[in-house]
């Protein structure tokens, strides 16, 4: 199942917010950049409906300004 | 590696990479090493100042290529300085010392180290056995690490059985030692960095901490920009970058502090600002002798005698110091006095003091240390988040070495030589006997200088430090150790002042080229791993004197296994500090962690001693428990103002002031190897007051003559430059080596902590 990689602008003022609220999806690694408003993640998904339900979850999150999909590649 | 690790690796890496070409330089130091390329990133202390950073280290084949601040160390909190930052090029200067060399016929000859420490081993055996074990000694550092200082302490006073042990922290915060000891009975101030987040005023004493401890006065700054109304007040003699950050900045005539310090006593009375519950179940007062002396002849000695007194008679001691009396003594305006007054009295404010050389060069430095003490207690502004005096150390390990590991004459690493106990406890940990450990401390370092000079010290090893740029008075101490019959061993990383008195020169691994602990002035201790492979022949100190140990035939004791001596080592010394008053955390533990502050109970850091909130050493049943002294209860001492020894007079009509620059650190041997750092400020230069260059005709840049009764030197003048000393008074940085102000500063000395005064003498200035 798949594993990407994103780039995540958070929307000013919230990257600690939304570092906070990735980390707490069981499904995400997220990294932040020690000196600008940037993160870098990594997803990883076992079925196609958690990977559904992943990305409805990312939607979801209103202090994404920007997330770039950097890397996607099939595990299984 | 799976296949599924890997294709994380990649999807990592690939969003690094893409946040790289979106903005050049940005780092990510959580990334797993493997996905930052190939270099991989490493914990580390600072190896500069006492604040204690942490850094960040990038390490690519055998080589340190970069350094960031460690967002995982809550001192910094991902921050550094410029020292900081240019911290790595420390290690590459082309004048680096890779070989051993020892001295013959005068001139020094590359030598293979094993030699050279053959020669230092029978050089030691040789003195001991034709002048006594007394006649040899070791002089360190607040940068030799933890397990440094240890084996040093151990070679010395456990095996060979001399207490000739001193180190230049004594130059720096021997006054804040014997300032925490006589209040409290305890060293090491008692809060954490973490005040900063909840003071609402800050008052540095003496203390320009813009340029000395840039990375914790950020925070200080960023406190006041996130809470209007916190204040910063700058109390000093001289205008610094500190002065102009600062909400109100009172110049005060140089040791005149002490005065200021007890009229602020005097308005709390009066005012009715004492917490006065704190005052009757948490203090006694006390008074100590007075005219006390200044050291300046060979062999002073003077012993403190403590007296109780009662409140009223402290109330009467005060007397003498109304604001009005002291402005006359200090130049301070009353109203000015009053207000800092203020500040301490108001019950809504949190106070923390912060304060270093001003207060701690000084020849009453243990007392002006006590009168800060003495504002807090009467304030009960102590152990409490944002409240509490906080004096900061200059050096990595000056706490983590110096004082907690003991290497003074006096110490050891669980008290003093004087108390049995202490040696007992010693000798069984260093499995040497205890007759061995003698009673009396020898040599405090000014002492041990003159001692050197007059032949009673023959053999000095001087590690990881540069006294012959650092002593003051040195006119007369480098021409003492280039004595005959004098022998001198110096370890360092480059050629110094110092190493041109050597006899025999040992290249020192610097930092991270090995493994140790550094602990800063939180109490907290740090580790560094060994990340890269020393130059040539390159050794640490602490093996050196592992080397040196075992020909002196201290094999058992020294029996540590080279893979793991720092581990084993640093459990051994963890041992002298069990219980809840100073425990430290394990090795382990500090490998993981960056930094952690001692006591260490139970897994858990002590913040703020003597607070039984905080404190599981104090007694549950008391809110404030000053365990380090009788029933718990601090001392409030009676200090007097006494005058310094030497003042200007008609024929040296200045004050002479010395200390530091941002850019460079001490004196100077590894920052003017950093070319940025060398370039920004290349050479010394006297900071004059511009009324006094006006009549002296002397502008920006003109060669300056300074004089004073031990020597003289030329350097440019700088007027209206970053500092601004107060009209009377000049400024000179020392770390310059060829431009040694030390040539024409005063040995004078705080007789109870034996730190010299380098902020005052008299001297004259003329337009060169």
């Amino acid at each position: 199942m798949p594993i990407c990689g994103y780039l995540v602008t958070p929307r000013r003022g919230k990257k600690e917010t939304l570092q906070k609220q990735l980390k707490n999806l069981p499904e995400v690694e997220v990294y932040p950049s020690d000196q600008h408003d940037l993160l870098v993640m990594v997803t990883e998904t076992h079925s196609k409906e958690q990977d559904q339900e992943l990305e409805h979850q990312l939607k979801s999150l209103h202090d994404i300004d920007c997330l770039a999909l950097t890397f996607g590649a099939n595990a299984s | 590696m799976i296949r599924r690790d890997i294709l994380k690796g990649m999807a990592l890496a690939s969003a690094a990479t893409a946040a790289s070409a979106l903005v050049p330089g940005v780092a990510f130091a959580g990334l797993p090493d493997e996905v930052n390329t190939d270099i991989q990133w490493k914990k580390t202390p600072c190896r500069f100042c006492g604040v204690g950073c942490g850094l960040l280290v990038g390490v690519q084949k055998d080589r340190a290529v970069a350094v960031k601040g460690d967002p995982a160390c809550s001192v910094n909190k991902g921050l550094a300085c410029v020292k900081g930052y240019h911290s790595i090029q420390a290690l590459y200067g082309s004048d680096r010392l890779k070989k051993a060399y020892v001295r013959k016929d005068g001139v020094l000859v590359e030598t293979p180290i094993k030699e050279a420490l053959d020669l230092v081993a029978s050089k030691m055996k040789e003195t001991i056995k034709s002048h006594g074990k007394d006649s040899v000694s070791i002089y360190g550092s607040g940068q030799w690490t933890i397990p440094d200082g240890y084996c040093a302490s151990k070679l010395f006073k456990g095996c060979i059985g001399t207490n000739n042990v001193e180190a230049n922290a004594r130059l720096c915060m021997a006054s804040a030692v014997t300032g925490f000891l006589t209040t409290f009975g305890k060293d090491e101030p008692m809060g954490c960095y973490e005040d900063i987040d909840y003071a609402d005023v800050f008052v540095a004493w003496g203390n320009n901490m813009a340029e000395m401890h840039p990375v914790l006065f950020s925070r200080v700054l960023d406190r006041r920009a996130k809470s209007p109304g916190v204040k910063i007040i700058d109390f000093a003699t001289r205008t610094t970058r500190t002065s102009h950050a600062a909400d109100h900045s009172y110049l005060f005539k140089p040791q005149t502090d002490l005065a200021v310090a007890n009229a602020i006593c005097y308005e709390l009375f009066k005012n009715g600002w004492v917490n006065e519950d704190f005052v009757k179940n948490f203090t006694v007062f006390k008074k100590g002798k007075t005219d006390i002396g200044y050291g300046l002849e060979d062999g002073f000695a003077f012993k403190d005698k403590m007296e109780s007194i009662d409140l009223k008679a402290y109330k009467e001691f005060l007397a003498d110091y109304t604001p009005e009396k002291v402005e006359v003594i200090s130049g301070v305006p009353a109203t000015d006095i009053r207000y800092m007054a203020k500040l301490f009295g108001d019950p809504r404010k949190k106070v923390v003091s912060f304060w270093c050389m001003g207060a701690n060069q000084h020849t009453r430095g243990t007392w002006i240390n006590n009168l800060i003490y003495n504002i807090h207690l009467l304030t009960g502004k102590i152990s409490q988040p944002g409240n509490g005096p906080f004096s900061l150390t200059g050096q990595p390990s000056a706490c983590g070495t110096v004082r907690e590991v003991g290497t003074l004459t006096h110490k050891l690493p669980y008290g003093v030589v004087m108390k049995e106990a202490a040696r007992r406890k010693a000798a069984e940990i260093w499995n040497v006997p205890y007759e061995n450990i003698p009673s009396k401390p020898t040599y405090h370092t000014v002492e041990m200088f003159r001692a050197l000079d007059r032949g009673d010290i023959r053999f000095m090893w001087i590690q990881v430090t540069n006294p012959m740029v650092t002593m003051p008075k040195l006119n007369r101490y480098r021409p003492g150790a280039q004595k005959k019959d004098r022998f001198v061993v110096v370890s360092d990383i480059y050629p110094t002042p110092t190493t041109e008195v050597a006899d025999v020169i040992l290249p020192s691994a610097c930092w991270i080229e090995r493994e140790g602990m550094y602990g800063n002035s939180e109490r907290r201790t740090a580790h560094f791993e060994k990340m890269l492979q020393p130059p040539g022949e390159a050794m640490s100190d602490t093996w050196q004197l592992i080397e040196v140990a075992r020909r002196l035939g201290y094999g058992k004791q020294f029996s540590y296994t080279e893979e793991n001596h720092i581990r084993e080592i640093y459990e051994e010394y963890r041992l002298f500090h069990m219980g809840k008053t100073h425990n430290m955390a394990p090795y382990d533990v500090l490998r993981k962690k960056s930094g952690v502050v001692w006591p260490y109970v139970d897994g858990k850091s002590t913040l703020w001693r003597y607070n039984s909130k905080f404190d599981p050493a104090c007694d549950s049943s008391k809110a404030f428990d000053f365990y380090g002294k009788p029933e718990g209860k601090a001392f409030i001492l009676a200090r007097p103002f006494e005058d310094a020894p030497e003042k200007p007079d008609a024929e040296f009509p200045f004050w002479l002031n010395t200390g530091r620059v941002i850019e460079h650190w001490h004196s100077g041997s590894m920052t003017r190897r950093i070319p940025t750092l060398h370039q920004a400020v290349p050479e010394a230069y006297v900071e004059l007051n511009p009324k006094d260059a006006k009549v002296l005709n002397i502008k920006n840049g003109d060669k300056v003559k300074l004089v004073t009764r031990r020597g003289e030197l030329v350097v440019p003048a700088s007027v209206d430059g970053r500092g601004t000393p107060t009209p009377g008074m000049v400024f000179v940085p020392f770390f310059d080596e060829n431009h040694l102000i030390n040539n024409l500063t005063l040995d004078a000395f705080c007789p109870i902590s034996k730190q010299p005064d380098y902020k005052k003498c008299a001297v004259r200035v003329e337009k060169a």
